[in-house]
């Protein structure tokens, strides 16, 4: 079905219209073909941060069994490297990589299938 | 260019930076050098192959303009130039449609039906495929109950002399409902391309939802009001116009919010097609219904939301919470002294698979035979309806207990048989609550 | 243990109880602000209640309990469990919650438009969730037994602790109405976060130093009862053969290939695991979930530091403290846990007394009772939804359908108590230390298995068919449950293989994932993928629910 998206809403602060087309107004629609273009994009993003994410994680136990540092160098006290990353960074890098692979999805879904009428980051109540 | 390499730089000293920190300051004992470089490189490398796609952004992929897509462009230009399927579903559009689509779609043979007949046939097997017949393939019974498309690779058709092998099936429909068939055949026995008859029959679909909306349209006006009637009591228009018009000259500001919120209400009141909507409409709906009588009633109202998040996502039929809580508001506090809440509670119940509503009010509450009235479901008497009485205490309490409620109770039995529990318990002076249980879905 | 103390610790378990049952948030607008206020606090609220059903006893009590016993490779469970994650945000979150169903089972019946391929969903969620309620069980009768120490009815205190539990929490949820909502679950969590950050104070405050703390651990080898029960032994480095185990470098448990296996395990399981996926479905958009699911991430890894920093204090702490301590001498061998999940507890107490005793132990029950009712729930409505209404009785009335739930409550916790009672840990502890995580990586195994690789697939692969599914999600129960059995016959964990076959995802999903393309191929996709295609990943339904919102942001303005 081709897109029907309102490309300016009416601000309703100006003038009291009751929009003609206002019956259809409140119904928000998606063209399959877009839909499309949008599903491949996610799917390379998130494939994307999957690989530095399964590169990072595992790396951890790679590391653990081919390097001698990665166990023995101490870092802080009694904190190997390997266990400063276990049980510390790795929480952070996984919230790291949780805000950037959300903001870009959220950013290419709204650039590729539209907002409605602008974004809503403006209504703080 | 300036702009690019600036940071670019900033980030690889960065990153260097932090690798000698960390191999060599805070380790022990340190790492060697070469290590020490090899990772320094590969962090390096990292920045400058990720640094310009943060710059660009995503990839926006080229769309493949496909074949199918060309006949659809085609098709909806024609379809719009000769706008065949506007007047609806009807025989004579049928047969002009499928003369139209048959030599598009890539088949030998075109047919659009109904949900209980044949409308149109185009193509080979003609002759036995008459409009008007009954319909014959299984698979489009399926199509008809399910709304999904359906493909087959063997046609069985009664007639002896029939050439034809293949088939692909695909549903049109208006809103949710499944209104009938498009279906193109072929006499081999590889079916035609289903995404091309989808497409085909998307499109026929918003034509006839184009019909609909303007039979809609050409609906005298008092039919449109009578819908209103029906769901939204022209009683409250009234108040709160009045309450409008009282605002307007001491404040325009608020004048024109409530105004704004009056259209959004209406808006959404009539625009609601299908039977269900999600809990997040209704509630925002009520929400807008109770500023507008926040602003008659000002102080003396209070409403309290007690939903839990879960629920936003629940399906329930449209326009069932907005009455409840009018009702609540009218008959709960309308006579009440002091101030009055109303409470909308909402949960899921995961046991039972049922969404949980709550409207309680703190009002004057009903005797015990006007709630065994309501109960026995005896009608008000004929005559006038509530609007006719400028205070609604006036109204004869087993009118104004009864209509909404039977309303509502006579749609749930339509929408869930048996599966469903509405309840009301009320003690004069302590107010009342209307509790419904319906199915999850 | 006197009566006094007793009565201390019903009253603090009562409160405990009644918090995580009756708490009601009041307040006008609270649903406004969901949406609205800044996205964060609505997703914050949704997120606290998300963990409020993840953190079970296992994360609570097990996590420390594995660093506990098993140093820096018990620390892969907290990595594991938080890892589980990442998966979610990025390939099931948003479109899952857009399709817009409500179980597991209902999504996959949907997407693919097949019976059949729900009732497969049904029975492997079914599996799931029983799987993962042992664990529940167990962990509550460890603590009943340190806590009350004393069986009623003849039963040893383990059993009556898990029969209590069981009894109770199944009580509480058919007749005590607790159902889980999200206000529940969102102060449960933020209880058992609170009781871990003052633990941590505590800790930190009698002179812990975590790097100092992690030395002091693995200044010598690591020390853990032998199969006797009677004394102490240390464990071969498995990495490094010739060495003995210290407390800060792995090895102590898991060889090359079992860290592997453990942390696929972990990672992938998430994602199926039902009662988690199901607070999903109720997000208000698509959109809202990913940063939701960003919120548990930053919450779970708050936690799971915490649990192991306090893991690594219990060490430390108890060896200082066994000898002059009459009741820390009873629990341990020469300054050693005999049972690894009376590390938190044994912490508390030594730092506060009876009453902090008595604190985590609460926090530790609520954490169980909330994840125990979250899973009964995920099972009865699995059932109910699923089973019940669609094939047993569509015409159902309310009641019946209220009676199908409740039947299901009852069975699931009679059967997992069961379970739990023939696994006496004192026996098993022997082979496996930390039998709480242990128990819990087999329900992550399973569903990590048999639901996420066909979950992943059916949504972001056009060509996923219902008899791929079917394949996919049979295969990969069936070689999880093999292999579990293999494992356990071949004595446990204690080689690489057994490591392996233990927490076998790394063999399963794959397999599972091969399974459902190459049968994919022979059957071909459902018709009507356009339709599914456009619910699951176009915005259209998230754009009308957030025009909505924006609606109600400019009357909340107007007010």
């Amino acid at each position: 079905m081709p897109a029907r998206r309102p490309d300016a809403e009416p601000d309703p602060e100006d003038a009291l219209s009751f929009p003609a087309e206002g019956l259809a107004d409140l119904q928000e629609y998606d063209a399959p073909a877009e839909v499309d273009a949008a599903f491949v994009t996610q799917r390379r993003i998130a494939v994307g941060y999957c690989l530095v994410f399964l590169l990072v994680t595992f790396a951890i136990p790679v590391l653990t069994v081919s390097s001698g540092w990665w166990t023995d160098a101490r870092v802080v006290g009694g904190m190997s490297p390997s266990f400063l990353m276990a049980a510390v960074v790795l929480y952070v890098f996984f919230v790291g990589l949780g805000v950037a692979a959300a903001t870009l999805a959220d950013g290419a879904e709204d650039r590729m299938l539209g907002r409605a009428g602008g974004s809503d980051r403006e209504d703080g109540a | 260019m300036t702009r690019g390499v600036g940071p670019l730089m900033a980030m690889v000293s960065i990153a260097w930076g932090l690798v000698w920190v960390a191999s060599q300051v805070v380790v022990h004992p340190p790492l060697p050098a070469q290590t020490t470089l090899v990772v320094g490189l590969i962090a390096t490398n990292l920045a400058i192959l990720g640094y310009p796609s943060v710059l660009r952004g995503p990839r926006q992929r080229r769309r493949r303009r496909g074949r199918a897509e060309g006949d659809v462009a085609s098709l909806v230009r024609l379809g719009t130039g000769t706008g065949a399927l506007r007047q609806g579903l009807t025989p004579e559009a049928a047969e002009r449609t499928v003369d139209l689509l048959q030599p598009l779609l890539g088949g030998d043979a075109v047919a659009i039906t109904d949900r209980e007949h044949m409308l149109a046939f185009a193509g080979p097997g003609a002759d036995h495929h008459t409009p008007g017949s009954a319909l014959w393939a299984p698979e489009r019974e399926r199509v008809l109950r399910t709304g999904r498309s359906a493909i087959s690779t063997s046609v069985v058709c009664r007639h002896s002399g029939c050439p034809l092998r293949s088939a692909a099936f695909a549903p049109l429909t208006v809103g949710d409902e499944v209104v009938g068939t498009v279906t193109v055949y072929r006499q081999t026995a590889t079916p035609p391309r289903l995404e091309l008859v989808e497409g085909v029959a998307g499109v026929l679909s918003l034509h006839l939802e184009l019909a609909g909306l303007e039979a809609q349209a050409r609906l005298s006006t008092d039919t449109q009001l009578e819908v209103l009637r029906a769901q939204i009591n022209p009683h409250f228009l009234f108040n709160v116009l009045n309450t409008i018009a009282s605002k307007a000259r001491t404040d325009p500001d608020e004048t024109r919010q409530l105004l704004l919120r009056l259209a959004d209400f209406f808006r959404y009141a009539i625009d609601q097609r299908s039977q269900f909507a999600e809990f997040a409409q209704e509630y925002f709906f009520v929400r807008t219904y109770v500023t507008l009588e926040q602003a008659r009633f000002g102080d003396a109202l209070r409403v309290e939301y007690d939903v839990d998040p879960q629920v936003l996502g629940v399906r329930v039929p449209v326009l069932m919470i907005q009455p409840l809580i009018e009702n609540a508001i009218k008959h709960g506090l309308s006579r009440k002294v002091g101030r009055g809440t109303v409470t909308l509670r909402a949960r899921v119940d995961p046991l039972a698979s049922s969404l949980d509503i709550l409207v309680r009010d703190d009002g004057v509450g009903m005797d015990a035979a006007t709630l065994r009235s309501l109960r026995n479901g005896r009608r008000g008497g004929t005559g006038h309806g509530p609007e006719a009485f400028d205070d609604p205490a006036d109204v004869p309490p087993l009118r104004r207990g009864g209509i909404g409620l039977r309303n509502i109770d006579e749609r749930l039995a339509l929408l869930f048989g048996d599966r469903y529990d509405l309840t009301v318990r009320s003690r004069e002076s302590d107010g009342t609550d209307v509790r419904l249980r319906i199915p999850l879905r | 243990m006197s009566a006094q103390t007793f009565a201390l610790l019903l009253v603090l378990g009562a409160i405990g109880t009644l918090v995580s049952i009756t708490a009601r948030a009041r307040g006008r607008a609270t649903t406004l602000d969901f949406y609205l206020a800044g996205r964060r606090v609505g997703t914050f609220t949704n997120a606290c209640a998300i963990c409020g059903d993840y953190f079970s006893a296992a994360s609570f009590l097990g996590v420390a309990a594995a660093v506990y016993a098993s140093g820096l490779d018990g620390v892969w469970y907290a990595a594991g469990f938080a890892a589980g994650f990442v998966p979610v945000l990025l390939f099931v979150a948003a479109p899952l919650r857009r399709f817009g169903r409500i179980s597991l089972p209902d999504f996959l019946g949907e997407r693919f438009g097949s019976e059949r391929v729900r009732v497969t969903a049904v029975v492997v969620v079914q599996l799931v969730v029983l799987a993962y309620l042992v664990p529940q069980a167990v962990g509550s009768g460890i603590t009943w037994e340190l806590l009350v120490g004393r069986g009623f009815g003849g039963l040893s205190p383990y059993a009556t602790g898990v029969v209590i539990s069981a009894a109770l929490i199944a009580a509480l949820v058919v007749i005590g109405g607790m159902r889980g909502t999200t206000w529940n679950q969102a102060l449960q969590f933020v209880l058992l976060l609170t009781v871990l950050l003052w633990l941590a104070t505590l800790v930190f405050s009698a002179g812990f130093s975590y790097p100092s703390g992690v030395e002091e651990a693995s200044s010598s080898a690591l020390l853990v009862p032998a199969q006797d029960g009677a004394s102490l032994t240390t464990v071969p480095d498995r990495l490094r053969p010739d060495r003995e185990a210290i407390f800060g470098t792995p090895g102590a448990r898991y060889g090359g290939l079992g860290q592997f296996a453990l942390l696929t395990t972990l990672m992938l399981g998430t994602a199926g695991l039902p009662h988690i996926m199901n607070r999903y479905f109720t997000s208000p958009t698509g959109r809202s979930t990913r940063f939701t699911t960003v919120w548990v991430l930053g919450l779970a890894g708050a936690f799971y530091a915490l649990a192991v920093m306090l893991g690594t204090a219990a060490r430390v702490t108890i060896a200082e403290h066994a000898d002059d301590t009459a009741w820390l001498a009873e629990l341990t061998i020469d300054g050693v846990l005999r049972v690894p999940e009376h590390a938190l507890l044994a912490l508390g107490r030594i730092h506060a007394g009876v009453p902090g005793l008595g604190l985590v132990a609460t926090a530790a029950f609520a954490a169980m009772i909330s994840t125990i009712g979250g899973l009964l729930l995920a099972a009865a409505a699995s059932w109910g939804h699923d089973v019940y209404e669609r094939y047993l009785n569509p015409r159902a009335t309310q009641r019946q359908a209220i009676r199908a739930g409740q039947l299901a409550v009852g069975v699931a916790s009679a059967v997992a108590a069961v379970i739990a009672l023939a696994l006496e840990p004192a026996r098993l502890s022997g082979n496996f230390p930390s039998v709480v995580a242990l128990l819990v990586t087999w329900a992550f195994a399973l569903a990590g298995s048999a639901l996420s690789p066909v979950l992943m697939l059916s949504i972001w692969w056009r060509g996923t068919s219902v008899n791929g599914a079917i394949a996919g999600m049979s295969v990969g129960t069936v070689t999880v449950l093999v292999a579990l059995a293999i494992g356990l016959l071949r004595g446990g964990d204690t080689d690489d293989l057994g490591s392996l076959l233990l927490a076998p995802t790394l063999l399963a999903a794959p397999l599972a994932t091969l399974t459902t393309v190459v049968v994919s191929r022979t059957d071909g996709p459902p018709p009507g993928l356009t339709d599914v295609w456009l619910r699951m990943h176009g915005t259209a339904a998230d754009r009308q629910v957030e025009r909505f919102a924006r609606l109600a942001a400019r009357q909340g303005r107007g007010t």
